[in-house]
């Protein structure tokens, strides 16, 4: 779980070019949302993208997204059971 | 012949942040306050944004509708335009990059950062535009009292890696303050003339944001025919 929630938090940095933070800034159990990273809707978007190109699971349903990106260890959760189907 | 008074202005260039080839740069070269989402704006927003930072607008006021934007641009969004056409071929294409083909988002975070609710207005320019039009559209704003400040910002933001902007000049910017309210000595007046067909003179094309460049030394003239109308554009020191 550790190597995924890292990898996730090289893939966030990327995906929406926070370029001036770095993995180690990112609180796995923060929100994402609102405080956190204080991210917006064109950023969840971008995450959904992010997952569906590395991960290859396509979100649709809104309130699972909302419980996925709640932090990164969630999404890191919801990739590992959503992988292992 | 009205007068207008510059209050404060501004200008970016690649050099002044140290820009690479392609233009990327970071907020910490513009400002020491903090802005998280810098990374995710395009070239356009980038230069914009950092030209109207160094206006030293306030952050932490309510909601101010006293303030007009307006924005001339050569190149508006044609470079993420053209990103996001590429990246189209792929599935699926960035959302973000969408929300950029839109040359007034730039307008739309500088309103967010500094929390204007004023009028605001994108003005699409050819490549050697001289600005006099912008000016004259800030200067109308406050006549006609939607605002009793306009913030003028001419940017571009162009990929110099790419053909398509061989003709553009490098990305840069600036932003002016104007106002009906006279500047401290050293900053700038703005006289501006209405004459009846075509009665102004033909003065060299000279866009203000070369004059600005070049320290705002001396004297900026221009001319603008609008119409039935012809304008005249003198900028002088105070």
């Amino acid at each position: 779980m550790d190597a995924l929630i890292n990898e996730l938090k090289e893939h966030i940095i990327e995906a929406l070019s926070l370029d001036e933070i770095t993995p180690e800034e990112i609180d796995a159990e923060a929100p994402l949302f609102g405080t956190g990273l204080g991210l917006d809707s064109i950023d969840a978007l971008e995450l959904a993208v992010m997952v569906e190109k590395h991960y290859h699971i396509r979100i649709t349903d809104s309130e699972v997204g909302n419980k996925a990106f709640s932090s990164v260890k969630s999404l890191a959760e919801f990739i590992q059971n959503n992988s292992a189907q | 012949m009205s007068t207008f008074y510059i209050t404060a202005h501004s200008l970016i260039t690649a050099k002044s942040v140290a820009a690479d080839p392609e233009g990327y740069f970071l907020w910490k070269a513009v400002s020491e306050r903090p802005n998280e989402r810098f990374g995710r704006f395009d070239l356009l927003t980038k230069y914009a944004l950092s030209a109207a930072e160094l206006l030293d607008l306030p952050l932490d006021e309510p909601k101010n509708s006293s303030k007009a934007l307006i924005l001339e641009t050569a190149s508006g969004s044609l470079a993420i335009d053209e990103r996001y056409y590429s990246d189209k071929r792929q599935n699926p294409p960035s959302p973000a990059l969408f929300t950029y083909t839109l040359p007034s988002v730039a307008l739309g975070e500088i309103a967010i950062r500094y929390r204007l609710t004023g009028p605001n207005l994108t003005l699409l320019s050819r490549v050697q535009s001289t600005g006099a039009l912008g000016l004259l559209e800030s200067a109308r704003a406050i006549r006609r009292r939607e605002c009793t400040e306009a913030i003028f910002i001419m940017a571009s933001g162009v990929n110099k890696q790419n053909a398509l902007f061989n003709d553009f000049p490098p990305s840069k910017a600036a932003a002016l303050r104007l106002s009906l309210l006279s500047g401290a000595p050293g900053s700038l007046k703005l006289q501006i003339e209405r004459g009846e067909n075509n009665q102004s003179p033909h003065l060299p094309r000279r866009p203000l944001m070369d004059y600005l460049e070049e320290g705002a030394l001396g004297s900026w003239e221009s001319s603008l025919q609008l119409g039935k109308h012809s304008y005249y554009f003198k900028i002088t020191t105070i």
